[in-house]
């Protein structure tokens, strides 16, 4: 960081008593306090509400038991495996899309058409470079169609890139019942992924994307231009330079973007009633994500919804708060871990 | 800080993703592959519909499980219409429904070539409540017509003392009731306001506060010094203490009224199934012991009942079919 020695304006080289007293400045900086606490008053009322009627009922039996109908047996474990694998499912879909997405969008996709049509004209050249040192066959007629391919992107690719811009950024603003739509109609009526813990991660992981993205986004935008291009300078090609150079650098952004996403996820209802979300199993879901498939369709925001509905809310009302208290803790786990890992593998300029 | 190595880059990333698995298979371990003992059922069953019927049916499926663990049985409350929908599609086994299933449905279910059984399986009652301190005067009654006088789509009551036939106080009127998803909602719609000329039921005014949580509805009546809600039977038993339940045409609403019909807004709980399915052994013998233990799961969870005749006779269907 470059220490700030400010040059001294006029203003401030006023003496400090002849300052004149500012009662908008006052009032203006006293509405800011009452905003914050507004915001935090809320927060906090919400939690020792929700703590003081779920305490007694959260316990280790409340975490490995399974539901039930009857409240003085009934547990978390279906739901929290369900919101487990859920989670699971997400990062695994969300995350590599969403990098990879970012990356381009940020490093790729900017190149204006005149640089497109010199790197297909560079292509060429080294085509016709292999093809004097004896290339042929299939792999000569593989480089003529990546070279063909990189002269028509260098026509329509910049307006696409625009395209997908523009919509980008519109899509994090969907509301997630709308996602839950088109989960239904994509992975469920389309790909025939049947009502399960795999429709419903796999939902969750379209619902963040746009979100993963743009934090991704900002996390690589934030890595000086100078390292990319000190990179390429001394002979690196662009992916060379963006793989090595510049992604490492926007990692820990990359990740708490990614955490942050997920922890919405976690705590989404909607799209996965829409998508077939169930209100009670029999079955414990299975905790290994490549059977998710097969397993009921259980989060812990569905079975909190559940018991808050039923009439016995004496009963049942504690339980939903000790189910709330599961949740904040661990959406508090997971903003944990991207504040160790941003910790980790940050480093500054 | 130093230059970040690729192994790191790499361990970075596996932690991100595996961090939610390390967890999640830190308090693993004891998953239940519970000892097959008991029957030898296996299978999959999937029950969705109404909110209402939701308890019971999980309540049922709870038990039949304790004998039959290798049968999973899942339930879905996605509303009585909206079991319905997914039910005529094929999707599910079994609908909860909180009234009788619907013309349109039925063609729905045509088209689909699902073929179902209607079985009854517990009893509730639409009651209509104010707060229990409410001081609105009247005798404790209210009749149909006054009723269908306040909700109608048309009413303009604003006022007890404007509702027709009754001399209740001059209290501002605030209603709150079920929301257009609820079965509850169409079951007073079709049996308070009738139909229009055209034969479709009526909707009510909407003007009244609407929530798919009826807790929510037991609290904006209980809050309004002149307020007036309705909902499932269970809702008020539970909420005695701070609400009052008006008889209806004369009746009030109880468990014995209402298992006997002679709660002019009592109704029937059903569970549908359908007849493909009934073909499995596993939903045969669920839907047995569903049926065969309904009074005594009725009571447990807090359901009113179904009378026994219909009872025998939803076994006697069963067992025909």
């Amino acid at each position: 960081m470059a220490t700030t020695a400010a040059p001294q304006s006029s203003a401030e080289a006023r003496p400090l008593a002849r300052k004149k007293f500012q009662p908008a400045e006052v009032a203006f900086e006293w509405a800011l306090r009452l905003s914050i606490a507004l915001a935090l008053g809320a927060l906090v009322w919400l939690f020792v509400s929700v703590l003081t009627e779920g305490a007694s009922s959260l316990s280790w039996d409340f975490l490995t038991s399974k539901a039930s109908s009857s409240a003085a047996r009934a547990g978390f474990k279906n739901a929290l495996y369900g919101s487990l694998v859920l989670m699971m499912i997400t990062v695994a879909v969300a995350v590599p899309l969403g990098f990879a997405a970012a990356t381009y969008l940020e490093k790729f996709a900017p190149m204006s058409k005149d640089e497109l049509r010199v790197i297909a004209m560079r292509r060429q050249r080294a085509l016709e470079h292999r093809r004097g040192h004896g290339l042929s066959g299939i792999r000569l007629l593989l480089a003529r169609i990546g070279v063909a391919a990189s002269r028509v992107w260098a026509t329509i690719g910049p307006p696409i890139n625009r395209i997908v811009e523009v919509n980008i950024s519109n899509l994090a603003a969907v509301p997630s019942i709308i996602y839950g739509l088109l989960g239904l109609a994509l992975f469920v009526s389309i790909m025939g992924v049947s009502k399960s813990l795999l429709a419903g991660g796999l939902t969750l992981a379209i619902l963040v994307l746009p979100i993963i993205i743009i934090a991704s986004r900002e996390a690589i935008r934030a890595v000086p231009s100078s390292i990319e291009q000190g990179a390429m300078a001394l002979g690196a090609t662009k992916w060379q330079a963006v793989r090595s150079q510049v992604l490492p650098a926007a990692l820990p952004g990359m990740l708490t973007g990614t955490i942050l996403a997920t922890s919405r996820a976690i705590g989404e209802t909607a799209p996965l009633i829409v998508v077939g979300g169930a209100a009670y199993s029999t079955k414990v879901p299975s905790l290994n994500p490549l059977q998710a498939g097969d397993q009921p369709l259980l989060a812990m925001p569905l079975q909190i919804f559940d018991w808050v509905e039923r009439p016995q809310e004496t009963l049942w009302g504690p339980l939903a708060a000790a189910g709330i208290l599961v949740l904040i803790g661990t959406l508090v786990v997971m903003n944990l871990i991207a504040i160790v890992l941003r910790n980790r593998f940050s480093r500054s300029w | 800080m130093a230059r970040i190595s690729r192994r790191r880059l790499a361990l970075g990333c596996a932690l991100a993703t595996m961090s939610l698995g390390v967890v999640a298979a830190g308090c693993g371990g004891d998953d239940d592959k519970s000892s097959s003992s008991g029957g030898d059922l296996k299978g999959k069953i999937a029950v969705d519909g109404s909110s209402t019927v939701g308890p019971l049916t999980s309540a049922a499926a709870e038990r039949f499980n304790e004998d039959n663990p290798d049968v999973d049985i899942t339930v879905g409350t996605s509303g009585t219409g909206g079991g319905f929908e997914v039910f005529c599609k094929g999707e599910t086994d079994i609908s909860d429904a909180s009234r009788a299933i619907k013309d349109e449905e039925v063609a729905a279910c045509k088209k689909g070539g699902v073929e179902y059984e209607e079985l009854r399986v517990a009893s509730d009652g639409i009651t209509i409540v104010s707060g229990k301190n409410a001081d609105l005067g009247g005798d404790g009654n209210l009749t149909k017509d006054q009723l269908k006088a306040v909700w109608g789509p048309d009413s303009k009551i604003k006022n007890w003392s404007e509702i027709p036939g009754g001399n209740f106080k001059g209290v501002k009127l605030t209603l709150a009731g079920p929301d257009s998803q609820s079965g509850t909602y169409d079951f007073f719609n079709e049996e308070v306001l009738g139909e229009d000329a055209k034969g479709d039921t009526l909707a009510p005014r909407q003007d009244y506060s609407a929530s798919a949580d009826d807790n929510v509805i037991v609290r904006a009546v209980e809050g309004a010094e002149g307020g007036m809600g309705y909902f499932g039977y269970t809702y008020y038993e539970e909420n005695q203490d701070k609400l009052m339940a008006w008889k209806v045409d004369g009746v009030a609403p109880s468990a014995e009224t209402i298992t006997s019909g002679d709660y002019p807004l009592s109704r029937p709980l059903f569970i549908y199934v359908s007849k493909k399915s009934l073909q499995k052994p596993e939903v045969k013998a669920f839907v047995k012991y569903y049926l065969e233990n309904a009074t005594s799961l009725a009571e447990e969870t807090q359901f009113v009942p179904a009378p026994q005749d219909a009872l025998d006779k939803s076994l006697e269907t069963l067992n025909a079919g």
